[in-house]
């Protein structure tokens, strides 16, 4: 698939996220006076949205990678990383909109539909960057828990004014908060799938066989790259290649190629490459061929 | 007309009569923070009498507070909480035209018979009280409209500066729009947080301005009055002269501040004390706040004393993320979980797979930039296949001046596939290379164009030793970006 693909799968997947927590969170709205106090309210909410958000983005590789295997673990743990997500996130948004809201209520500045809006994006681009952030964590990357904070925070903020200024406009609210979630997972899925390219020094384009034509941007330290879902470039149907059969690592002066085991082997640039275990593996150049069992890459690096 | 003139009159009387003697109830503050955490919200409260005292020993049992118009439980009730708290004082002075006239209302121009002089002097009085050094003093004056605002502030010097600098107001500027004024003060005052009082000084005569372009929509005493209460704010009125119209005492009566004539000094060196006092007696009450979905809550608390109840109202924010419920609960929308969860299926179907049963030739890029055209198939009817840069190869490159009419031959025997370079090496696989056994993914560079070779998964069918001869087709299918 290509990156552009990617995107598009990302963003639908975020809508679909959006659709799915909609009727959920209305009825969490509805029950809010049986609710004891705001708190618990608050996070069950958070909790509700989390679990529909952080389940549908932790299918995500899943989907993408065409492993059914990864689908289950990532809907699981999605869940529950979306869950915690959802509730730091609804607490703390809920926080500040409370004493932002409070703040321009009690003032007596000429801009409050502009400022009250806006303190309400704000709480919500706090909940998306916790949104985002449990994904990160949830795939243990630091690069993708930043690309979650920096695309849960934009996708926040105009999901959140969407919100808003559609409640104002409709004032029918379970319209505009269908628009709203919609409009913050589309926007996580986005961003996440675009920053994703943009951050990405380099990426593998896959040459050959069943899945010819994806690229895989490098965003973690470590990438694995094997026959078991496991691993994060996982080529299913592909021949003499082992669970984890090989790794690159992002180091500061580049990407280096190593075998994860002595009996695997790898090649660059049709050239055997011998590094294994802790050295630092073959350094790889732009334009390098990559041959893994009967899998081709080319690499590719931004300069 | 006539008639419409009696009913307010009378509706001004009972609203002087009831409220002026009797006990104010003020809610200073509302304090919010502990909502999200434990759903109880903070309200301090003051209750004085109609001179401005405080009612410091009151029990608990004495308050009623209502949320939503829904009676709610206090939780915690304490007295005296607030010794430190600062006051801020905006001092709002009458800069009319009769406050250039002498207390029976001669004009002179002897400057020490001026009301306007016994007004600066009052100031200068109240600021060397001040001892607190959290508590701040604002400044401003007003005639026909508001004049220029000192925000509050613990510097003494800018205030006595403002008063030095005062403008005799000129021709029709000179009028008195008091209630006006001190509604606008008011709005103004909203910005400065805390514990306020405004310090009203005039000599009281009202001299409205007709069609007064600062003051289309007039909110009139009563007006002034609620903005007043709505905000906690004490107004303390100081009356130069002695009059008949009562409007300053109605002022401080309602709105828990007091009536200080000016024409017994001895009294007005109370104010600040006075003052002070308020805050050292202030409630707090701790209530459990409702679930209401509201953003803007109002909370009332009711005072009752000898079976007269007061009461005072003020509004808080309490806007949660998701705004409002559905009335009725709509029930297509359950409708959404089949729809979201059929675009997830439809996207897991997505495979994105590229089984090729034939071997491909498929052009990358030209001159660095991708190509969007099909891939070549080279199928068994023809022995070789040629890349080249003119018309008679199977795999024409346009567009790429570095081609040679024809660079490479691809050959295939019994499903091997090999590549030859015609006269100069190309490059596969980032190698120089003459002849070269191609596996899937080889890619082929000639001149600025990148090729893929992909043998196809039908590899092992051609290995049959039945089909001995092959050939690849020939397609003269043009390829350019």
């Amino acid at each position: 698939m290509t990156l552009a693909m990617r995107i598009i799968v990302y963003s639908l997947i975020g809508i679909a996220a959006g659709i799915l927590s909609w009727p959920f969170t209305e009825l969490m709205i509805f029950i809010k006076p049986y609710f004891p106090n705001l708190l618990l309210y608050s996070i069950s909410t958070g909790i509700v949205i989390g679990l529909f958000m952080g389940g549908c983005f932790g299918m995500s590789e899943g989907i993408i990678s065409i492993s059914r295997k990864k689908l289950i673990p990532g809907l699981l743990m999605g869940l529950c990383f979306g869950a915690i997500g959802g509730i730091i996130g609804l607490f703390s948004g809920q926080a500040i909109l409370q004493f932002l809201g409070t703040l321009i209520f009690n003032s007596n500045i000429g801009f409050k539909t502009i400022a009250f809006p806006l303190s309400k994006a704000l709480g919500w681009a706090l909940f998306g960057i916790c949104i985002g952030l449990s994904e990160g964590i949830r795939s243990r990357s630091l690069l993708k828990a930043r690309n979650g904070i920096i695309g849960g925070f934009i996708g926040g903020i105009i999901g959140g004014l969407a919100f808003e200024y559609l409640r104002l406009l409709l004032s029918l609210h379970f319209v505009a908060r269908l628009a709203g979630l919609i409009l913050l997972g589309l926007f996580v899925g986005f961003f996440y799938g675009l920053i994703e390219i943009n951050l990405s020094k380099a990426s593998l384009n896959l040459l050959s066989g069943d899945l010819k034509g994806r690229e895989y941007p490098l965003t973690q330290r470590l990438t694995t790259i094997g026959s078991s879902p496991v691993t994060a470039i996982n080529l299913p149907g592909y021949n003499n290649i082992d669970d984890i059969h090989a790794e690159i690592t992002q180091a500061k002066d580049g990407f280096y190629l190593t075998n994860s085991g002595p009996k695997n082997l790898t090649y660059v640039n049709d050239d055997p490459n011998k590094g294994t275990g802790k050295e630092k593996g073959k350094k790889l150049e732009d334009g390098d061929i990559i041959r893994i069992g009967n899998a081709q890459f080319e690499f590719k690096e931004k300069k | 007309m006539r008639k419409s003139i009696i009913v307010a009159y009378v509706i001004l009387l009972s609203f002087l009569t009831v409220l002026l003697y009797s006990e104010i109830i003020t809610i200073s503050q509302v304090d919010n923070t502990p909502l999200l955490i434990n759903q109880q919200v903070k309200i301090y409260v003051s209750v004085t009498d109609s001179n401005g005292y405080p009612q410091g020993n009151l029990e608990k049992d004495r308050f009623t507070v209502y949320e939503q118009g829904k009676k709610r439980k206090i939780v915690h009730f304490a007295r005296g909480v607030n010794i430190d708290t600062g006051v801020n004082m905006l001092l709002l002075l009458d800069n009319s035209g009769s406050m250039y006239q002498d207390a029976s209302g001669n004009d002179t121009e002897d400057e020490k018979k001026w009301r306007l002089t016994y007004a600066k002097n009052a100031i200068i009085s109240l600021l060397a009280q001040i001892k607190n050094p959290a508590d701040r003093i604002g400044f401003t004056t007003f005639n026909w409209k508001l004049g220029q605002v000192i925000k509050p502030t613990n510097k003494k010097v800018l205030i006595e500066k403002a008063l030095m600098e005062i403008e005799r107001p000129k021709g029709d500027e000179g009028y008195t729009e008091i209630y006006e004024g001190l509604n606008e003060a008011i709005e103004d005052f909203r910005a400065s947080g805390g514990r306020k009082v405004i310090i009203l000084l005039s000599d009281g005569e009202v001299f409205k301005r007709p069609n007064n372009p600062h003051y289309t929509k007039r909110v009139e005493i009563e007006g002034a009055i609620d903005a007043a209460q709505k905000e906690g704010i004490s107004v303390f009125t100081i009356g130069l002269i002695e009059t008949k119209n009562k409007s300053l005492e109605t002022i401080a009566g309602n709105t828990g501040g007091r009536y200080f004539p000016a024409q017994q000094p001895g009294e007005l060196e109370n104010l600040y004390s006075l003052i002070r006092n308020q805050i050292l007696n202030e409630y707090l009450i701790t209530y459990e706040a409702g679930m209401d979905h509201e953003e803007k809550r109002r909370v009332k608390v009711v005072f009752e004393e000898r079976g007269k109840k007061q009461e005072a109202e003020r509004d808080y924010y309490a806007g949660t993320m998701f705004g409002k419920p559905q009335e009725k609960l709509i029930f297509w929308m359950f409708a959404a979980i089949p729809a979201g969860l059929l675009l997830l299926w439809l996207l897991s179907l997505l495979k994105f797979k590229n089984k090729k049963k034939i071997p491909t030739l498929d052009v990358l890029t030209v001159n660095g930039k991708k190509t969007s055209v099909k891939p070549l198939t080279i199928v068994d009817n023809k022995k070789a296949v040629t890349i080249g840069g003119s018309m008679d190869n199977d795999l024409t490159i346009k567009g790429d001046e570095e081609l040679t009419l024809t660079e490479a031959k691809i050959e295939q025997n019994n499903g091997v596939f090999t590549i030859a370079s015609m006269d100069e090496p190309i490059t596969v696989n980032n190698k120089k290379v003459t002849k070269k056994v191609l596996r899937s993914g080889d890619l082929i560079k000639v001149g600025n164009t990148t090729i893929v070779f992909d043998e196809g998964v039908a590899k092992t069918v051609m290995k049959k030793p039945e089909k001995k001869t092959k050939t690849v087709k020939k397609k003269d299918r043009p390829k350019k970006k």
